[in-house]
């Protein structure tokens, strides 16, 4: 953690290889964090990635630690990033059908893991259902593995507040899923997959 | 429920194409950070950022203003607090009513004294009430009538 206090209070007086360190370790979870939150696209997760970072590099003079991660500050400039997208360009499609070949068609550890694609595609399907706020808390939390303290930064709410979304989100997740498992099993039972997502 | 938390896991193999984060970066490093403007009068918030450097500086500088008036000055500070000033503020204070009252004697006496001279002046005479009575019984209001203009008085009353 010291080793990135050096590095943010030199990206903070212009030095470019510091910023360039921070960028390679937050890159990954940023993109993840706004592909997942903008259906699956990827290039607009990369537009958006694009604009965090030129945004954090462009104003990191204003950034103060004040007790909480740089990671809290990107996700809240990727956050936003977000709402902005979908006030200004409001997507016509439905997330839910979204092709999970598509959804998932640039991630090269899935290629060959049809099970894994069919339940990740089960539970993407189920996390599009979600409030905004419980996504962005499931995904923060299970996927990207924040702490409470930083989710509760990032979003602006407190930390008791993030606790009951996603106790809340957990428990719609699993009702979705169960839901969707319920109706896959039929089908996927015929074809001799044990491997679905009614296990969940 | 950790059956959905491990499901979930399972995203975190989403990643940007290695394309992408060589490109984008180089992109973003070609703009330049925000600079503070290099005009010649600074900007608030950052002459506020320095305010723990100016802040002493300026305190001395109203300091030595202070003690430099002080002891330039003649007059105490807090001179109201002074017995001898509270004294002499006294003593002048008595002698401005003093004042006061002598200028409103000196008003008092010309108003007698142009009074008394109206009365013994020759041409305020005719207020003299003594004088306004001679001249009354002096007066004969029944002799010199005429005789006409009695009738004609009379027959424009009739």
């Amino acid at each position: 953690m010291k080793d990135e206090e050096k590095l943010i209070n030199s990206a903070k007086s212009g030095d470019e290889k510091a910023f360039g360190e921070l960028y390679e370790k937050y890159l990954t979870p940023i993109y993840r964090y706004v592909f997942m939150r903008v259906g699956y696209r990827k290039h607009e997760a990369e537009d958006i990635a694009h604009q965090v970072f030129m945004s954090a590099w462009q104003n990191m003079r204003t950034y103060e630690t004040q007790g909480f991660p740089f990671s809290s500050w990107l996700y809240r400039i990727a956050h936003n990033a977000v709402i902005d997208y979908y006030r200004t360009q409001r997507p016509s499609f439905d997330l839910e059908l979204v092709n999970d070949n598509i959804a998932f068609a640039d991630i090269p550890e899935l290629e060959n893991r049809i099970d894994d694609r069919m339940q990740m595609e089960g539970v993407r399907v189920a996390l599009a259902k979600l409030e905004p706020d419980q996504q962005n808390v499931i995904i923060m939390k299970f996927v990207n593995e924040l702490e409470n303290k930083e989710i509760a930064q990032a979003l602006g709410k407190t930390e008791g507040a993030v606790r009951v979304i996603q106790h809340r989100a957990l428990k719609q997740l699993k009702t979705l899923l169960s839901a969707e498992g319920g109706s896959a099993s039929s089908g996927q039972q015929n074809e001799g997959d044990n491997n679905t997502i009614k296990e969940v | 429920m950790k059956e959905i938390t491990t499901q979930l896991k399972k995203f975190r193999a989403i990643e940007p194409t290695g394309a992408f984060r060589d490109k984008t970066l180089s992109l973003i490093l070609q703009n330049r950070p925000h600079q503070a403007p290099s005009g010649a009068w600074p900007r608030p918030a950052r002459v506020l950022s320095w305010s723990w450097l100016w802040a002493p500086a300026l305190a001395s500088i109203i300091l030595a203003i202070t003690i430099g008036g002080r002891l330039l000055s003649a007059k105490p500070a807090f001179s109201s607090f002074n017995a001898d000033g509270l004294r002499s503020e006294f003593n002048g204070l008595e002698i401005n009513i003093e004042l006061k009252e002598i200028s409103y004697r000196q008003g008092v006496s010309q108003e007698i004294a142009s009074a008394i001279t109206e009365i013994t002046d020759n041409r305020t005479r005719h207020l003299s009430p003594s004088l306004l009575e001679s001249e009354a019984s002096n007066l004969n209001l029944d002799a010199g009538g005429s005789s006409e203009i009695d009738e004609l008085l009379n027959q424009l009353t009739l």
